[in-house]
């Protein structure tokens, strides 16, 4: 059977959804924290059972496979806000969950709730290495200062210490909007090595010269494609007119 | 094809982000101002395929999954309370707050709005009131035929009288300091109202443990760094384009595939 136009379509769907993943990286580009998605694609070998010549015993097909995300740092923001922490090495910030479960961020734009708790943009608290969420007393809102190791102290000493956690393999992380992730039942273990640096930010690691690029080679494989599409469709047709004359 | 509204959303995003930008830049020159922070967050991820199902048999199991986000969404504006620079005026009745707290007044529905631009005025009635003619709380009346008006750091009000050699206290000026000052919403004209998010006001004197401290004949600047507004208005209209130009591919795809014979 002729399977060439099918062929094409699984190509055909792979770059649209690479497409998707990019536009996705495009929107996030001034998302704090943000980590570049990349789709990961497979080839899906379908044996031919008939082979009608010796290169033919097999066609390859594009799967989807998954997406990972690009763990490297994003560039340091200077924003001169002591409440304002950048995650300096390999790790995460321990928040509380919409589901109840710790979740895990590299945003470290924090605030001090209505209840004098440290939250996160999103409105989820932060744990601290006890399990519990850290109280800031009234009236010292102004005057907590973070340190490199996670500790929170204000004018009357330590109030608590963030719990910053690592991970076996970061890539196996589950987004889960707002600039958190799932564990994805993988355990998070304490990260001594990792600093915070207080008064900046990370920008998101998306690099818009390399979107860019993908863009343009996906817009153009899909152009090509569609081409090739043509050209079969047109072979056909010669093929059809031929085979008619002979009878 | 999701890459049309995911650069949708990126495109709103960037809007949003040069409008609170401009809003900074404009409000340069504005006393006590504090700029704001648009702050992004990703939007909920689509699973394609769970990381963990099974591929072939019970043993393969796909390490990662398929997750699709569908784009951006402003988290908040987050408005940065950090002090700004303490200008000199030389006017008697011009008072900067070094420190955390916000001065009370008298919004004309009866209800208390907080300030920190201390560019207060005396009114026909003797009062202590801000630029607008809102009634600075506790009620302040400077006497008349008063030749010299001190404001200490504390917050004490002591006036001179001409024939009198001795000053003479007037009144306390009192500031109000709030569990989550990101939480007061803006009303405009320098004046903030409190809210559930940022919890209630407690009032105290001037320089107790908390609270800042008062200097007369200064006035507090606005906070905005025009050099980095300006570098974030540039970024943001690089990637205002740059989503523009997704959605241009993704048409250009779509129209492909339309032309399909």
């Amino acid at each position: 059977m002729d399977v060439s136009s099918y062929l094409l379509l699984s190509q055909e769907q792979a770059l649209r959804r690479r497409l998707d993943v990019i536009a996705n990286n495009m929107a996030n580009m001034n998302t704090t924290g943000f980590r570049r998605e990349m789709p990961v694609f497979q080839e899906y070998v379908e044996k031919n059972a008939t082979p009608t010549a010796p290169g033919m015993q097999s066609t390859s097909y594009v799967l989807d496979y998954g997406t990972t995300h690009d763990i490297s740092p994003g560039a340091y923001q200077a924003t001169g806000n002591p409440l304002d922490v950048m995650i300096d090495g390999q790790g995460y910030l321990t928040v509380e969950g919409p589901d109840g479960n710790p979740a895990y961020t590299r945003a470290g734009m924090l605030r001090i709730s209505s209840t004098g708790e440290l939250e996160t943009s999103a409105g989820r608290r932060l744990l601290g290495s006890t399990g519990q969420p850290i109280a800031i007393p009234d009236g010292q809102a102004g005057q907590i200062r973070i340190a490199q190791d996670g500790s929170v102290t204000g004018p009357q000493g330590e109030l608590g210490r963030l719990s910053l956690v690592t991970f076996s393999d970061e890539s196996k992380l589950m987004p889960i909007g707002s600039n958190m992730f799932s564990a994805g039942g993988m355990t998070a273990s304490a990260a001594p090595l990792v600093k915070l640096q207080s008064g900046g930010l990370e920008s998101s690691n998306v690099q818009p010269l390399v979107e860019t690029t993908q863009m343009i080679e996906v817009m153009r494989s899909y152009q090509n494609s569609q081409r090739a599409l043509e050209n079969i469709r047109d072979l056909r047709a010669k093929a059809i007119e031929k085979l008619g004359q002979l009878g | 094809m999701r890459s049309l509204s995911i650069a949708a959303t990126g495109m709103q995003a960037q809007q949003t982000n040069v409008d609170v930008i401009s809003n900074n830049i404009a409000n340069m020159n504005t006393t006590a101002f504090k700029r704001q922070r648009a702050e992004f967050q990703d939007l909920l991820y689509q699973q394609a395929q769970r990381p963990g199902g099974a591929t072939a048999g019970t043993d393969a199991m796909a390490p990662s999954g398929i997750q699709i986000g569908s784009g951006v969404k402003t988290a908040g504006i987050y408005r940065i309370a950090e002090q700004g620079a303490l200008t000199q005026t030389s006017n008697r009745f011009d008072v900067a707050i070094d420190g955390m707290g916000y001065f009370q007044v008298d919004l004309p529905t009866g209800a208390t709005a907080y300030t920190r631009a201390g560019s207060f005025q005396v009114s026909d009635q003797g009062e202590l009131v801000t630029s607008d003619g809102l009634r600075v709380q506790p009620g302040i009346a400077i006497p008349q035929g008063v030749v010299d008006v001190v404001i200490s750091k504390t917050g004490e009000v002591q006036v001179k009288n001409a024939d009198a050699p001795e000053l003479q206290t007037v009144g306390q000026l009192q500031l109000a300091t709030f569990t989550n000052e990101a939480g007061l919403e803006a009303l405009g004209g320098n004046l903030f109202v409190e809210t559930a998010a940022s919890g209630q006001a407690s009032v105290a004197s001037p320089g107790e443990p908390g609270y800042g401290m008062l200097v007369q004949g200064f006035l507090e600047a606005s906070n905005v760094n025009p050099v980095s507004e300006i570098t974030a208005l540039i970024t943001a209209q690089r990637a205002y384009e740059m989503n523009s130009r997704v959605v241009k591919t993704a048409d250009e795809m779509l129209s492909t595939t339309s032309q399909m014979r």
